[in-house]
């Protein structure tokens, strides 16, 4: 886990020192100064020395939780995302649970002989439709046309539905597919038969037995999909025009704000491994053959 | 008193003009039971599930008369199915790793039953009957072993609990579908005085099994099955006596093949092993794979390795193809260092030595045709026709179906569409492409019916007669080891616990294990 954020911040340092482009005319901004003025700030902020040097520093103060002050907003990265850390933490958990929910119940409605074909098309739509649409589609039905949700507004359990569900519709439709496919992989295995003849209804079945098979072959996905929200939340953060992580990676980006996006990517490795993580434990909570798999490799 | 009594059954599969199941007419009482023996596709299994409601999908089911445990099951719906099923009609299937769920527990799953059934019974009660259930199948501490998981189980204790689980809800009838085909020799003996034991306290049994030698240990009355039709049913005695039908005296005489092995020569020493040793793990928990196993092997004979699974045959096997290197020992061919020289020097050598497995299903690239599959391996072999044309290399193809009875027709089919003895044949076929002087099989017959196991290990051995191929043959089956070998290790925990000449080996058998293994073939 160490490993993965070392590497993530490693990459990302030096990805980001081969944009062309001065820092310091990030800094400055728009007004103009001297030459001197310039090579003042240059040494001020660490930027004169050699390029190990800055990376060795940058890591040392890393590994110290200090991740550095942002060129354009002058206070500490650290703080700019902690400020736009909850709303976006909040709307990607509420787009996993819509997430899960959704794919479950498309799931477990969409096997039935007439209901498959209609289950497989809902989520071919949703897996290929660009999250903006589905954020636009949303806000005109839900928003302007049923007035159900606010549309704007930032506060409150309402204005976080749309988003989330914005956020989760895609994903739904994936880890749905792998659900899906999940079960009828395991209605196939020979101990269905054996749990049949014991005579278990058909939800019985499904309930306590395909279930879990299904699931122990999605976990891993779900838990990249939920990595990916991170991603997911620039554009529904954007197009709902919530404050956010999103919205701060995108601005950083395009203000060549390295210390912040350098911080958001770091943040985003230590989100992934601790999923990751998650994940792995779950999974073999769900599969207890994948332990001693594991003591064996 | 008949639980079951079944008068012409008959079942058609959807989308087949033929039943699989045609006709067949039979009755079991308490307390006794039939075998139903047959090939793969005989319909024994479709009709042991239609006396439990589970046939394939889409099925028709008819029948005269079709009493299961006195209730009338002809059109039978769904949730009246389910009332039957566990309650009074039990099923075991084959191998109990893939029929209990390998995510529950094994308490778990002997308990659903009880749950289904009774679903009055108080957790604790339910926990009590669990455990007495376990104790009922002899499984050794049942406390401890219903928080096990299936995979944590000996083959031989999964299909104890697999019974127990068929037997919660207290059936009169138990269908055991192949219980014993995936167990080693000797469990498979333990499973038989299991279920024997369940017959004599007054459950009907019914048996199904392609393995005559087992159906002889428990039947009353047996049924020989082909075709979807009995063609004979009789008491056990009358029908090992005197079989009517030529297909029956065409199984006994698969049951008994063992042709006495061609006597010895002095051919040159094709492969040689010393003292070959593999240990897997660390330290702590280090296992011993194979300890200390060595060898000769000649050309045109065969040695034979015979042991239960996990006894070190098949990482033997890996050593001598050179896929895996041995902590201790030398393999050498042809007088040759092979085990310990880098794979690039071995490389040239390889088409000398040739494997066939157990699964070639999987042995094959799915998408390649038997022509591809074929023509890779001709392509490879420097020898003859190297990388020449494709019509020459479809020529060798033909040639070495040919060489394995088999005909041009299947050039273009891929291999889940051969049968299972066509299959092997085409894993022999391109293990032949190389022109080995040495095969190693590594149960080649194992997952096949008997008839059809009699006709490989017969090319097999007809092979060896025309090429003098020298053959290392193992398996988990001492009657397919004494149909072709020569000389015949028989390996325990990874060491060699008996090794020499065939026939002294079965006319005086030094070691228990060796004894042990014997007398549960003869039973059979």
């Amino acid at each position: 886990m160490v490993l993965v954020v070392w590497g993530a911040a490693t990459l990302g340092f030096f990805a980001l020192r081969l944009i062309p482009g001065d820092p310091v005319n990030v800094l400055i901004g728009l007004g103009n100064v001297s030459t001197q003025v310039r090579d003042q700030i240059r040494e001020d902020w660490g930027l004169a020395d050699p390029l190990l040097v800055q990376y060795l520093g940058y890591l040392g103060r890393l590994v110290q939780g200090d991740l550095g002050t942002s060129y354009r907003r002058q206070q500490p990265v650290a703080d700019v995302i902690g400020q736009q850390l909850v709303p976006t933490v909040q709307l990607m958990a509420l787009a996993v649970v819509f997430a899960l929910l959704l794919a479950l119940g498309s799931a477990l409605i969409g096997r039935g002989r007439r209901t498959a074909p209609l289950a497989g098309l809902l989520e071919l739509v949703a897996v290929s439709s660009p999250t903006f649409w589905i954020g636009l589609v949303l806000i005109s039905v839900f928003g302007f046309g049923l007035g159900w949700f606010p549309v704007v507004a930032t506060v409150g359990f309402g204005a976080l539905l749309l988003p989330a569900a914005t956020l989760a519709i895609p994903v739904a439709g994936i880890i749905s597919q792998v659900l899906r496919q999940g079960l009828d992989d395991a209605a196939a295995l020979p101990f269905v038969d054996t749990v049949r003849a014991r005579g278990a209804s058909h939800t019985r079945l499904v309930v306590r037995h395909t279930l879990r098979h299904a699931a122990a072959s999605s976990i891993t996905l779900t838990g990249y999909m939920v990595g990916s929200l991170l991603g997911g939340s620039v554009l529904v953060e954007t197009v709902f025009a919530r404050p956010g992580l999103g919205r701060v990676a995108l601005n950083a980006i395009v203000d060549r704000d390295v210390p912040v996006v350098l911080g958001i990517i770091v943040l985003a490795a230590v989100a992934f491994s601790v999923i990751n993580l998650l994940v792995d434990l779950v999974a073999d909570r769900i599969d207890p053959r994948l332990e001693t798999k594991q003591a064996y490799a | 008193m008949s639980v079951i009594t079944v008068r012409n059954l008959r079942v058609v599969l959807p989308g087949s003009a033929t039943a699989v199941v045609d006709g067949v007419s039979f009755s079991i009482a308490a307390g006794q039971c039939l075998g139903i023996v047959g090939e793969s596709g005989a319909g024994k299994t479709v009709t042991g599930r239609s006396l439990i409601g589970l046939t394939p999908e889409g099925a028709r089911v008819t029948a005269e008369e079709l009493t299961v445990a006195g209730v009338d099951a002809r059109d039978l719906t769904e949730p009246a199915w389910r009332r039957l099923r566990g309650a009074r009609v039990g099923l075991v299937s084959q191998d109990a790793l893939v029929s209990l769920d390998p995510l529950r527990r094994v308490g778990a799953e002997v308990a659903e039953p009880l749950e289904v059934h009774e679903p009055t019974l108080g957790r604790a009660d339910r926990a009590g009957r669990v455990l007495q259930l376990l104790d009922q199948v002899a499984i050794p501490e049942p406390a401890m072993r219903v928080r096990h998981y299936p995979h944590e189980l000996s083959g031989g204790l999964r299909q104890r609990a697999l019974i127990a689980s068929a037997l919660a809800a207290s059936p009169a009838v138990l269908i055991a579908d192949e219980p014993t085909t995936a167990l080693d020799v000797t469990v498979q003996a333990q499973i038989v005085v299991l279920l024997r034991q369940l017959k004599e306290s007054g459950l009907a049994l019914l048996l199904i099994s392609h393995d005559l030698t087992i159906i002889r240990q428990l039947a009353d009355d047996i049924a020989v099955m082909k075709d979807g039709r009995f063609v004979e049913l009789q008491p056990a005695a009358d029908l090992f006596a005197a079989p009517q039908h030529p297909y029956t005296r065409e199984l006994l005489a698969a049951a008994s093949q063992s042709r006495p092995p061609a006597p010895p020569n002095t051919g040159p020493v094709v492969l040689a092993a010393r003292d070959l040793a593999k240990t897997y793990g660390q330290a702590a928990a280090q296992l011993h794979a194979v300890n200390g196993v060595s060898f000769e092997l000649r050309a045109g004979h065969t040695v034979g390795i015979v042991g239960e699974s996990g006894s070190g045959k098949s990482t033997v096997a890996r050593m001598l193809l050179g896929t895996e290197t041995p902590d201790r020992g030398d393999v050498l061919m042809h007088g040759e260092p092979w085990s310990r020289v880098p794979e690039s020097t071995r490389r040239a050598r390889r088409g000398g030595i040739q494997i066939i497995h157990q699964d070639s299903l999987s042995a094959f690239d799915p998408r390649a045709t038997v022509l591809q599959i074929l023509s890779e391996a001709i392509a490879l072999d420097g020898t003859r026709l190297g990388r020449r044309r494709r019509r020459e290399r479809r020529a060798r193809a033909i040639e070495l179906l040919e060489l394995v009875a088999l005909n041009d027709s299947l050039l273009g089919r891929r291999a889940h569409q051969l049968s299972g003895g066509q299959r092997q044949r085409v894993a022999i076929a391109r293990a032949l492409a190389r022109q080995p002087s040495i095969l190693v099989c590594d149960e080649p017959v194992s997952a096949l019916d008997a008839s059809i196991q009699a006709q490989v290990l017969k090319l097999l051995a007809s092979l060896q007669e025309t090429t003098g191929l020298a053959m290392v043959f193992i398996s988990h089956d001492l009657a397919v080891v004494r149909a072709l070998s020569h000389d015949i290790l028989v390996m325990k925990d990874g060491v060699v616990v008996e090794q020499g000449p065939a026939a002294a080996l079965f006319l005086a058998p030094q070691h228990p294990f060796t004894r042990e293994l014997l007398a549960a073939h003869a039973t059979a």
